[in-house]
């Protein structure tokens, strides 16, 4: 059931009634209900059972790890049990969604000394958002271990936070401190909700239907290899505008109809496409996945004895300013690594996904001081507007290169694509129509256009504050106006229907 | 919530149904005398007729679109008639809109083409697709005879949606760039459903007729459509209708078919009037080479010889 389906509205529809209507201490099974059925409509029980594997241990171990903290326990039995549970949490992880990649790893070493390689395994069927809770688990587990709240020993509330069915399959990615009050602590019914979460859900299908799918096919048909020169940059442009409207926009839809039940959900992106570098970027966009590896990669590295060792020597042998980077470095390298890990068990995401953000970060703080020299040298003003435009076109850009990769079929592929963009010099091909025969004509183009500037405005309205406080400041015309434009928009302009796969999420493949 | 929001939000989503309900009207696709079959003008005139003025009602595919004239039927004998049938009706389809039509409309006689009593779901499926179901709902009023049929049809074919049909601009809202004044300005025919065809394109077609005794061979008709054939017998029954199975002139129409639908209408109490027939088929003078515009559809000139037979007969032996 995907979540821009008819279905899933319903689906929340019958929740929300059920929600409101039993008395406010039960209001958490009908979320244990309603996860348990979502996750049987959408996947099997089977699959289920095996996702249980996980979470439960990590119940257990968490427990576990509570009681010896409590009774004074030896921290290396602690120790122990954080590990064996996120060893079982990530092996199942690696199991279903990365086993080719060691596969991959395997036969490249075995292939030097000439052994048989091992066949890539397909067809295989993860969990339903096995990769979303398999992160959930973890930071439940190291922050309860950390003593940050107390542990939950009610396995079916556990469940209901681990399994809540809004973000399964794309995410945010939860932390239960956050979590626990707003799924468990009695929440009355509110208007302001029900209202705001409707206005969400809408502006999520509107950038999810109207612009993500709508590119599609012009974005699909520019991975063949007979497009080089501008066709290449603008295929990469597109396809990074398709990606953030179709992950932003699930994350609308997925926000909104929690908040309907009154439930609140970290925000996943900023306005990502204004940020003026790529450190930004990444604290702009997917927000719970940069704060996630954050606290539970690159944080415990830096605070790791070895680390900190490494700092002191490296600030003896480097001085103060160059020493404390070489740990953030590695700290970073390993942290960029999981994250293009995660996306996916392939070269193109850890490289596209992970290591290039490592390149550029590092790369450009080694050559800070180039930067500051050059604009001393050219007087430029980095307060203007114009520099902080080149700024934001800069770093998108970048960013859009970077993710090129998790859009080729191989690292080869990639680079091969980023080599024909060279290779012709062909902008007649913005005003010669060429543009409207690759699966969007001119009307959808300007379409296309009208969609992307009112998601402009949206987001320079959001500078003042909530954009939806600011339209319930105006009166009920004007607002009604509003939302039925903004709907009838999605319906007449939006890509559904028969033959259109709404399951095809791009960030729904994690 | 107070009394005051909820009707707030009554009044947003009654606002909103009006609006998909008159979006679903200008986007669904219309068709008129100078499209090939004027199908929105057939269902759309049935409606403006005055209650209980038909004597005779015509269902089925195209075949049946073509080949019978209601206003010939009424100058030649009083009848007055209306012809429901359109391209791809299958007899399901044809159910619901006797059922439909029942609702305002007295009839004495119901006629049915068998073009589909022998055309099978998984053997023909471009003859059973959502585009040719939708000819036949889309303009029918909502009613319980078309929910009826939207459950059916949603039930055997998945992909489907039952709130597509309640909301036809769900399914339509991409011709929004095909949308002109054809979408809005309506384009009568006055022909009372009745889809007149002007040429003869025969030349590289075979025909021929057959004889009631030809042979001894049948084939079995789809079960599905027997079914509904069944239905739709139970409920002439029920209003005191009488029902007619009427086979055009077609070069698919065979002797073992005829059989079949012999026996049937002989176990049924039913009339059924095969124009494939050789004495039949001479006696109206029909010639399938000038008389009919391709091997399944009667042109002009042959409407009007298989009208003014079936007028005659329910005018002299059916009705009095």
């Amino acid at each position: 059931m995907s979540i821009v389906s008819f279905n899933f509205f319903v689906f929340i529809v019958i929740v929300f009634a059920l929600y409101f209507c039993v008395p406010i201490r039960f209001r958490w099974c009908v979320l244990l209900l309603a996860n348990i059925a979502f996750w049987l409509i959408c996947s099997t029980w089977q699959l289920l059972c095996i996702a249980l594997i996980p979470i439960g241990i990590t119940y257990c171990m968490a427990i576990i790890i509570d009681s010896l903290n409590a009774t004074g326990g030896k921290s290396a039995a602690i120790n122990a049990c954080r590990v064996i549970a996120i060893l079982v949490d990530v092996a199942v992880l690696i199991a279903f969604k990365e086993v080719n990649f060691f596969i991959g790893i395997g036969n490249a070493i075995t292939g030097i000394f000439g052994v048989k390689q091992l066949a890539f395994i397909t067809g295989i069927i993860a969990p339903l958002g096995i990769s979303y809770y398999t992160l959930t688990l973890i930071s439940y587990l190291l922050d309860s271990s950390w003593g940050l709240f107390e542990v939950q020993k009610n396995p079916l509330k556990f469940l209901t936070y681990i399994l809540y069915f809004p973000t399964l399959t794309s995410g945010p990615i939860m932390r239960y401190k956050d979590m626990s009050g707003e799924l468990f602590e009695a929440k009355r019914f509110e208007y302001k909700n029900l209202c705001f979460g409707a206005q969400r859900i809408l502006w999520g299908l509107f950038k999810k239907l109207i612009i993500a799918d709508r590119l599609a096919p012009f974005v699909s048909a520019l991975k063949a290899d007979e497009y080089s020169g501008l066709y290449v940059f603008i295929g990469i442009i597109c396809y990074t505008i398709q990606l953030y409207m179709d992950f932003s926009g699930c994350m609308d839809i997925v926000i909104g109809a929690s908040e309907i039940l009154g439930i609140k959900l970290p925000e996943n992106f900023n306005a990502p496409l204004f940020a003026t570098n790529l450190s930004e970027y990444w604290r702009r966009w997917h927000i719970t996945l940069g704060d996630w590896v954050r606290d539970y990669v690159m944080n415990p590295i830096l605070k790791s004895k070895g680390m900190q060792r490494l700092g002191k020597k490296t600030k003896k042998g480097l001085g103060k300013k160059w020493g404390k980077k070489i740990p953030v470095w590695i700290a970073m390298l390993v942290t960029w690594f999981t994250v293009g890990f995660w996306h996916g068990g392939a070269l193109t995401f850890i490289f596209g996904s992970g290591l290039f953000f490592f390149i550029m970060i590092a790369g450009g703080q080694l050559l800070e001081p180039v930067w500051k020299w050059l604009i001393k040298l050219l007087h430029i003003n980095t307060e203007s507007i114009i520099w902080k435009m080149w700024q934001r076109i800069r770093t998108f850009l970048l960013f859009s290169v970077s993710i090129s990769f998790s859009w080729a079929a191989s690292m080869t592929d990639g680079f091969n694509m980023l080599k024909r963009g060279f290779e012709t010099f062909n902008p007649g091909i913005l005003i010669d129509g060429s543009l409207t025969e690759l699966g969007i004509d001119g009307a959808n183009w300007i379409v296309v256009f009208i969609a992307l500037i009112i998601v402009l405005i949206v987001s320079n309205l959001r500078k003042k504050g909530s954009v939806r406080e600011q339209i319930a400041s105006c009166n009920i015309a004007v607002r009604w106006i509003i939302f039925l434009v903004l709907f009838f928009a999605v319906i007449i302009f939006g890509v559904y229907g028969m033959g259109y796969d709404s399951s095809a999420f791009i960030y729904g493949a994690f | 919530m107070t009394l005051r929001r909820t009707l707030k939000i009554i009044i947003f989503i009654f606002i909103i149904a009006v609006i998909m309900t008159v979006l679903g009207m200008i986007f669904i696709p219309k068709f008129y005398l100078s499209d090939d079959w004027a199908t929105t003008c057939t269902y759309r005139e049935f409606y403006e007729q005055e209650d209980n003025t038909d004597d005779v009602i015509f269902l089925g595919s195209s075949r049946g679109a073509c080949a019978f004239d209601p206003i010939q039927m009424e100058d030649e004998t009083g009848l007055i008639g209306y012809n429901l049938c359109c391209e791809m009706q299958n007899v399901s389809s044809s159910y619901y809109w006797l059922k439909e039509a029942l609702r305002s409309q007295k009839p004495k006689v119901v006629v049915l083409d068998t073009n589909y009593l022998y055309l099978n779901r998984d053997n023909n499926s471009n003859l059973f697709t959502e585009g040719t179901v939708r000819k036949a709902i889309d303009n029918m009023h909502l009613s319980i005879p078309k929910l009826e049929m939207i459950r059916y049809n949603c039930s055997v074919d998945e992909s489907q949606d039952i709130i597509d049909y309640i909301f036809p601009i769900l399914r339509f809202h991409d011709r929004w760039q095909e949308l002109s004044m054809h979408d809005i300005a309506y384009e009568p025919s006055g022909l009372r459903g009745y889809n007149p065809i002007n040429y003869n394109k025969t030349n590289d077609q075979l025909y021929s007729t057959y004889e009631d005794s030809d042979n001894r061979d049948t084939t079995a008709m789809d079960e599905e459509m027997s079914d509904y054939l069944s239905r739709i017998n139970e409920l002439c029954k029920t209003e005191d209708i009488r029902l007619i199975l009427v086979s055009p002139v077609s070069n698919e129409e065979s002797a073992a078919r005829h059989n079949t639908t012999l026996k049937w209408c002989n176990d049924n109490d039913c009339r059924f009037i095969d124009y494939n027939i050789t004495g039949l088929y001479n006696s109206i003078n029909y010639n399938f080479y000038e008389d009919n515009s391709s091997g399944n559809h009667a042109n002009i000139s042959g409407a009007r010889k298989m009208t003014s037979y079936l007028s005659q007969i329910i005018s002299e032996q059916i009705v009095r």
